[in-house]
């Protein structure tokens, strides 16, 4: 007879080298030896391909039952990538509407076939169900992605594990968010160990919340008069620009002017608003109802767009880290067909997001700004963790600093059962990330553990224990060989670590059918009585049903991922 | 080549090209289907599902919207 256990592994995002590519596995072991497992998320660590050769790094997918707490890449953007090497296998996804929506968008963009598409089911905050044997309970919280939930999951044996995802302790201001009384009565009925998302815990205080953008995007108005703008933003960071839409109301409330117009300009900005939408989140229709104020959200094809005066227009484009082809990067090179400084009154590029540290973004946010002056922009950018004064700021994090995770080991403390004290780890981090946000919880008398990527926490007879084994991590690293998102060719190889040498090797190269996105190519590759190509391997093989040719390995790339070839 | 409520990356292209200066923000469902039997190589009487809706007019979105 085997011993009952719960297992919590971090199959990802518990990096080295920063973060990215977050996947967690929770496995219930029965008497009988019998297992059961769900997935958290399955996300993506991007690469600088000048220095890897590789686009990015995809987690592993070990279950076809997966729970996605929210709609950023470092959280879902693996999964259409193992759906593209294995498309008939049957996912189910349990996530909030909007990322539900999101996900479709993501997965049409590289023209998934409706029939691999995965079974979703929309999951509503504090609404229990069941997932292969756990029950589950999504819990609301605040990012800067609408939508994002975290997850209580109970095994059968009664063992509670609590996944935040990625949070912040302040409220939301589009949809529901973090709300203290819920979290409280989450841990009031017992929770046997937390996961905390690590990115800024390494900062001071609490992150501000996003009423502190409305405020600092009020004064960005009042401040420069008779400007056409352009905001630079993630486009599925929704509850920022909500933030925005608001202060417009506000300040055309306060001034009894006309307020300002929305005009996005890119796909992803276009998909973001449709799909909150679809969850009854239209931000026009939300303001109004908050402020009274129309505000109008058109998009750049938008006959009435062009008729709107430049000095009433706030342009939203993607691209704050100098992306090469998004919407900013291209307005800087003066080649944004949509957009054009005006002669008729000033210019201003708000850049609505601290460069994120990571390969060679800095250089070129720096002279993609360079750009924009040029051709006639003045800017605004945030530096990453300035401090926040007098509750005014252009520009937050959608995660906890330390003061959130205090605020959270408080109401643990205040709720949780006596003889059922939570063990709080940090996750979504490096080492010094994870690390610290253990040292907050354990300053405030929790309890506290701490793994890596393919170590597990092991909770069995109420005891949570560190397991002192280390698996190998793995992960898979993309090769995007085409740079064309609308009909990719990707190659996918299988890398695992090596905690000796503390380096990543790679194993393997995945061979697959590539999937065929047009009508007219399927029925080509079924006359020639084949599906889509192969993909891969050593012998390389056909390609989207033409005619095959050897795919060699590029030797530069060969040279780049450490020299050897598969 | 008749077009099927599935083909959905065909379909975005046909709309694309159809109505090339077409706005998509706020677009409602019934403008949607209404712009798909509007297309001349569209045969397929059945009633588009929300996923198929969805992946239609993100696809479309994709191809009319470039700049990102």
């Amino acid at each position: 007879m085997a011993e009952k256990r719960t297992e919590f592994e971090s199959l990802g995002g518990n990096n080295l080298d920063g973060i990215g590519g977050n996947a967690k596995k929770i496995t219930y072991t029965a008497e009988d030896g019998t297992k059961r497992s769900i997935q958290i998320d399955c996300g993506m660590k991007f690469s600088d391909k000048a220095e890897t050769g590789v686009d990015n790094y995809i987690a592993p997918l070990e279950c076809d039952d997966l729970l996605i707490t929210h709609a950023h890449a470092d959280h879902i953007a693996g999964i259409i990538h193992h759906i593209q090497m294995n498309p008939d296998r049957p996912l189910n996804i349990y996530t909030d509407q909007f990322t539900h929506q999101f996900m479709i968008a993501e997965m049409t963009k590289q023209g998934l076939p409706l029939d691999n598409m995965p079974a979703f089911h929309d999951v509503k905050e504090g609404e229990k169900f069941k997932v292969n044997g756990f029950e589950v309970e999504p819990v609301a919280v605040t990012h800067s992605a609408p939508g994002a939930i975290g997850f209580v999951v109970e095994s059968p044996d009664g063992t509670r594990m609590l996944d935040l995802g990625d949070f912040k302790t302040t409220p939301a201001i589009l949809g529901k968010g973090w709300e203290d009384k819920n979290m409280a009565q989450v841990f009031a009925k017992g929770i046997d160990v937390c996961f905390c998302d690590s990115t800024s815990t390494t900062s001071k205080e609490v992150t501000p919340p996003y009423t502190a953008v409305t405020k600092g995007f009020k004064k960005i108005l009042y401040d420069n008069p008779d400007t056409q703008m352009v905001v630079g933003t993630i486009a599925r960071s929704a509850e920022q620009f909500f933030a925005d839409v608001i202060a417009v109301a506000e300040f055309a409330k306060e001034t009894g002017t006309k307020p300002r117009t929305f005009i996005l300009d890119g796909a992803s900005l276009i998909q973001v608003n449709n799909a909150l939408n679809k969850c009854g989140l239209n931000m026009s229709d939300v303001c109004k109802k908050l402020t009274g104020v129309d505000v109008k959200i058109l998009d750049t094809k938008d006959p009435a767009a062009k008729s709107v005066p430049p000095k009433e227009r706030i342009y939203m484009v993607t691209g704050t880290q100098a992306e090469d082809m998004a919407s900013l990067a291209r307005l800087s090179r003066g080649q944004n067909k949509n957009i054009r400084p005006s002669s008729s009154c000033a210019n201003l590029c708000v850049i609505q997001q601290a460069v994120i540290p990571s390969g060679d973004n800095q250089e070129k946010v720096d002279h993609m700004i360079g750009a924009l002056h040029s051709q006639g922009w003045k800017t605004m950018i945030p530096e990453r963790g300035a401090p926040f004064v007098d509750g005014v700021t252009y520009y937050v994090s959608g995660h906890g600093r330390a003061g959130d995770m205090e605020k959270l080991a408080d109401i643990a403390a205040k709720n949780q059962p006596a003889n059922r004290p939570c063990t709080f780890i940090g996750i979504h981090g490096n080492e010094v990330q994870t690390q610290a946000t253990e040292k907050i919880f354990e300053a405030k008398g929790e309890k506290v553990e701490h793994i890596t990527n393919a170590q597990k926490i092991v909770v069995s007879k109420g005891e949570v224990q560190v397991s002192p084994t280390i698996g190998k991590a793995s992960r898979i690293a993309v090769i995007d060989e085409n740079n064309d998102f609308m009909n990719p060719d990707f190659r996918y190889i299988q890398e695992v670590f090596n905690p000796v040498s503390k380096k990543w090797e790679q194993v393997k190269e995945i061979e697959y059918e590539k999937i065929l996105q047009s009508k007219k190519d399927r029925e080509e590759a079924r006359g020639k009585g084949g599906k889509g190509g192969k993909h891969g391997g050593k012998h390389g093989g056909k390609h989207g049903g033409k005619k095959g040719h050897r795919r060699e390995m590029n030797p530069a790339l060969i040279q780049k991922m450490g020299g050897k070839s598969l | 080549m008749a077009l099927h409520w599935k083909d959905y990356c065909d379909i975005a292209d046909a709309l694309n090209e159809a109505y090339p200066d077409k706005a998509l923000t706020d677009m409602k469902d019934e403008e949607l289907i209404r712009l798909v039997k509007s297309l001349p190589d569209f045969d397929d009487a059945g009633e588009p599902d929300e996923t198929v809706l969805s992946a239609i007019w993100n696809r479309w979105a994709y191809v009319a919207y470039p700049e990102d």
